[in-house]
């Protein structure tokens, strides 16, 4: 056949037809527009989303590293690292005493850091938000942050002061004046360190071979266990040595995995989306394209002026939708979360050119392949068949009678009818459904980690920190009856328990328990030597002193619940047992049931061991020896002025605002505030909030643009329904069925996709939410439904799923009367 | 004497397309007798099938009155009229409009059961055996020739025992001995009913079968018979 020069013509009536038909074809184009708005944004804020997860981590850990070496290293296996083609960067870190006391405060309890170059510029850096001066580069130089200098009683110390402190390291214990070269502001555990230059570590008797920490962060952020394993291997490490990756890179191929199905899913949606539209849009026109045939139109010709009506809806949709995802990602969530104060810290929404290509690849493969099937349809009817065609109008089976309410029957026949486009649609809504189900869920499992553990859950923890480790009648009652019954009169305070205690000391006995310490503490001190540990033990035991501590019967559950409720209450709280805690070295078992002498002032006595705490709660006092808990009726036998030592608060409501800065400014207004150092859950949350810098609220953007395209796919796709069914309705009408009565029917039609996907979404929804959580889950967060949310979503998908097809029926019928729609299709 | 069941007087409806105005009824007088056959002829667009809708209660009247069976429907609401034609309009039309997501049986039904009302289970039988369609009724409207689901939609129209039954062009896309048969049904199904049957037609030898056949031409009666 010879070639004829159609295009024009083609041409002409393709943009006539989408021009005349403005309805259908604006419901294809928004279909597209929605895919390429959704594919991009999503991927556009779900990328941003995983950097801020990053970055969360790396301010909870205070620095970016995947795995870490502790217990020293070797300069060998730091090289391997270093020269290892996946390994990024290797930074080390390493302790080098503690500072005891500064000219203005007698008791302090702050670590010394030494870092090196990779480490504070690269490891580092993430977690550091702020900071003034420099890196030590002197011996006696320090950089700070604002809780340590406060911890020294120097918290107005800037740049360049001086401070005078004693500190102690591997050398013994000194006292120098430093000059502050830097503060830093931050996230992470060493805020209440000091960080010293190489030159002072030099000198401080530790090396790295044996306390030092070596961390590498990788080049991916997704390697495989097996990567981690290998390395490990390769290290050669002794038995003294700890490897340790972090949990997000040990599960981090699961989390790149979990991922790669979340985009799938997305993907997925997107196909479906347009699939569906583009095959109601083009069969809903089979009469059309057989009145065309009839006047003479090739199938060529007819495939190639579909193509042409899709493609300029195509490409126009797609650069809609890329346009309005590139508005909304990078110009409107930045400015909302702007307007509402939520950072994105250092991480912005910031323009990707892979996802860009992607969604432009994804949406075109969706248009392609979604025009396949109906262009198919279109071509091989003939121009007779055409005329009678309706969708759908494949040769049905015969069906008997059946009873029952007639709208239920009639609204089951409609999904049945069509259980290609019932599938596309029931699993398109419940996909968003299902989506905004695992996303939510992940993202208030992040919510949930606002709770840094502390003891017995609580709202807020009061220490009395005037001891110091020396001096053993140090202890100042920095917490007396007055500032308890302010703290007790405090409104939404419901719970407060006090822990009191008194300083006692072990005698020396050889072979008994402080026998046993004494050996486990010179191991701890190498500049110590345990003959002469003795000796000086025997003389002054009171410089080795430990604590007697009582406590009240309901934090006696709690410590007997963590300890697994081996001892017996009555026998506790008579004072025939106590607890005995040490979180410097390890005590073994063997000493649960036997005796220890302990002396107060003059007295000595012994108590039965019920038990061994390694909690480090009991051990936030100074003294080096080890605590003795028992019940305060047992304390107050033994003594008549025990001191508070410790309060623990519960409020009646948690992270209240108001109740905290009440006690807090009962704490100012001590005279030793100063010495009074507080935990609090409200202050601890703000800090994760922080490190989370707009995490959730990104997360949330995603799972609502994804549930917002999922629900106007169905509107889409209802709308297009009900729109091909308009004659059927018509005739329902002229035969006697009111508007009521389609109401109703189309009520009914709306309730079963709504039940259909919320049924999936719960049933096979919390399957794939459950997998998919505990595949990411590295941080061993408790799986909960957020169930509020998940409600919400459900009810608007309801209410949508009700309300489209009434209203749609009401737009497509408008005033007309039964004859004026009939006769549309004579 | 028989009583009057279909009376419209000056019986107007005009269509508004774009910014035109067309009439396609004008004044019109038209009376129909219980149990009358009465045919409509008159070339396209004369206005014949906007009469037998108004009559049926499908659309509604610019100006004038409808009176059916004592019931005024100019003054319906869209509810009433609904009611209207479920129990007391039987339609058949040309397109057959059987409902393709219901099999035959239901589609006789519907309007029953869109009543709520009982379904004459013996009265089903005895139509769809008279109009031979009693093996049909799981069948799909898709899966019957053109003259099987006029005759389903026949049944339909019957089921409900209308007062009148209304034709509109049931023959047309029908072959001559179908519509013969068809009409032939129909006019014998009124009859044993006792109903009023109403036909619009091209074909005239179908037209002749009435007892009475009304021209229209240009809105207008133009010869009553």
């Amino acid at each position: 056949m010879l070639a004829v020069n159609d295009y024009a013509v083609i041409n002409k009536l393709a943009k006539n037809t989408v021009r005349t038909n403005k309805r259908q074809f604006f419901i294809l184009f928004l279909t597209i527009l929605l895919s390429g708005f959704m594919l991009f944004s999503v991927f556009t804020i779900g990328l941003t989303y995983l950097d801020l997860s990053r970055l969360q981590n790396t301010r909870l850990y205070g620095s970016e590293y995947d795995i870490a070496i502790m217990n020293g290293f070797t300069e060998a296996q730091k090289e391997i690292l270093i020269y290892h083609s996946g390994v990024k960067s290797v930074g080390v870190l390493a302790y080098c005493g503690n500072v005891k006391s500064s000219d203005s405060d007698r008791s302090v309890n702050v670590g010394l850091l030494w870092g090196d170059k990779t480490y504070w510029e690269s490891q580092k850096a993430p977690a550091v938000t702020e900071m003034n001066g420099h890196y030590p580069q002197r011996q006696k130089e320090l950089l700070a942050t604002k809780k340590a200098l406060k911890a020294c009683g120097k918290g107005s110390l800037s740049v360049g002061g001086c401070l005078s402190i004693t500190y102690e390291d591997n050398r013994g214990i000194h006292t120098a004046d430093f000059v502050i070269s830097g503060i830093w502001k931050g996230y992470g555990g060493d805020q209440a360190n000091f960080y010293v230059s190489e030159d002072f570590y030099e000198q401080t008797g530790y090396d790295l071979e044996s306390s030092g920490i070596l961390q590498a962060k990788f080049q991916s952020s997704y390697v495989t266990g097996k990567t981690i394993e290998e390395l490990k291997d390769s290290l050669e490490l002794s038995m003294t040595q700890v490897f340790q990756a972090s949990k997000y890179i040990e599960k981090s191929l699961t989390i790149l995995l979990a991922v790669l199905g979340l985009c799938f899913i997305i993907c997925l949606s997107a196909y479906l989306l347009i699939y569906n539209i583009l095959f109601l849009s083009v069969s809903g026109k089979v009469r059309y394209y057989g009145l065309l045939q009839t006047l003479g139109m090739t199938k060529k010709q007819l495939v190639r002026l579909i193509c042409k009506q899709i493609w300029m809806v195509g490409v126009t949709g797609m650069t809609a939708g890329i346009l309005l995802g590139v508005s909304v990602s990078l110009i409107v969530v930045p400015y909302v979360m702007k307007v509402f104060g939520i950072s994105l810290g250092n991480t912005g929404l910031s323009f990707y050119p892979e996802v860009l290509a992607l969604s432009i690849f994804v949406t075109g493969i969706a248009v392609l392949c979604g025009v396949r099937k109906p262009i198919h349809t279109a071509a091989d009817v003939t121009p007779v068949e055409a005329v009678k065609y309706r969708e759908n109008m494949g040769i049905p089976r015969a069906k008997k009678k059946r009873g029952g309410n007639l709208y239920w029957r009639m609204a089951k026949d409609q999904l049945g009818n069509n259980q290609k486009r019932t599938a596309v649609v029931f699993l398109s809504l419940a996909m968003s459904l299902m989506v905004f189900f695992c996303l939510t869920t992940l993202i208030d499992s992040q919510g949930r980690r606002t709770v840094y553990p502390n003891y017995w859950d609580a709202d807020y923890i009061i220490h009395n920190a005037t001891q110091t480790t020396e001096n053993i009648a140090s202890l100042q009652p920095a917490i007396d009856d007055t500032f308890l019954s302010e703290i007790q009169k405090t409104e939404n305070v419901a719970e407060v328990h006090a822990v009191t205690g008194i300083p006692v000391t072990f005698p020396y006995e050889e072979g008994g328990f402080s026998d046993f310490w004494l050996k486990g503490c010179t191991e701890m001190k190498p500049y110590l030597i345990y003959s002469d540990a003795v000796s000086e033990y025997q003389r002054n035991p009171e410089k080795y002193y430990g604590m007697l501590k009582g406590i009240d019967g309901a934090e006696f559950d709690y410590l007997n619940e963590s300890l697994g409720g081996i001892i017996d209450k009555q026998e506790f709280l008579s004072g025939r047992t106590a607890v005995l805690q040490y979180a410097g070295f390890e005590i073994p078992k063997k000493w649960i049931g036997s005796s220890i002498s302990f002396s107060i002032g003059n007295q000595k006595r012994k108590i039965a061991i019920g038990a061994i705490s390694y909690g480090d709660y009991y051990g936030a006092t100074a003294n080096i020896g080890a605590n003795l808990i028992v019940s305060q009726s047992c304390l107050e036998s033994l003594t008549s002025k025990p001191c508070v030592l410790s309060l623990v608060m519960k409020y009646q409501r948690s992270y209240d605002d108001e109740t905290e800065k009440e006690i807090k400014n009962i704490i100012k207004a001590s005279p030793y505030h100063n010495d009074l150092l507080s935990i609090s859950k409200y202050e601890d949350r703000k800090t994760i909030r922080d490190s989370q810098s707009g995490m959730l609220e990104t997360g949330t953007v995603i799972s609502l643009l994804l549930l917002l395209v999922g629900m106007l796919n169905y509107v889409n796709t209802m709308a297009n329904s009900i729109q091909n069914r308009k004659l059927t309705f018509s005739i329902m009408e002229s035969v006697g069925m009111s508007k009521k009565q389609i109401r109703n029917l189309l009520i009914q039609e709306g309730i079963l996709y709504a039940g259909g996907s919320v049924f999936i979404t719960v049933t096979i929804g919390t399957g794939i939410t459950y997998f998919i959580f505990q595949s990411v889950n590295y941080m061993k967060i408790p799986f909960t439904i957020p169930v509020f949310p998940l409600l919400c979503a459900i009810s608007l998908v309801m209410v949508l799923c009700i309300l489209t097809p009434i209203v749609t029926y009401k737009r497509t019928v408008r005033n007309r009367s039964v004859t004026e729609r009939l006769r549309e299709y004579e | 004497m028989e009583k009057t069941i279909v009376k419209t007087k000056s019986l107007s409806k005009h269509y508004h397309v774009h910014a035109h105005t067309v009439i396609a009824l004008d004044g019109v007088d038209f009376e129909v007798k219980e149990r009358e056959f009465v045919s409509i002829i008159g070339k396209s667009g004369c206005g014949k099938s906007t009469l037998l809708h108004m009559i049926g209660g499908l659309d509604f009247p610019t100006s004038g009155t409808i009176i059916v069976d004592g019931m005024d429907l100019s003054k319906m609401k869209e509810e009433q009229l609904a009611i209207f034609r479920r129990r007391k309009a039987g339609f058949i039309f040309q397109q057959y409009n059987l409902i393709p997501d219901l099999n035959i049986y239901d589609n006789i039904t519907f309007p029953l059961e869109l009543d709520g009302a009982a379904v004459d289970k013996e009265l089903i039988q005895e139509l769809v055996k008279e109009l031979h369609i009693a093996d049909k009724l799981e069948m799909f409207p898709s899966m019957l020739s053109g003259g099987e689901q006029q005759r389903a939609a026949i049944a339909r129209a019957l089921a409900i025992k209308p007062a009148i039954i209304l034709a509109d062009e049931p023959t047309g896309n029908l072959d001559t001995s179908a519509s013969h048969e068809v009409i032939g049904l129909l006019k014998v199904m009124a009859e044993k009913y006792q109903q009023t049957l109403i036909v619009i037609t091209h074909d005239l030898d179908i037209a002749q079968m009435a007892d009475r056949i009304v021209r229209l031409q240009d809105g207008k009666i133009e010869k009553g018979k």
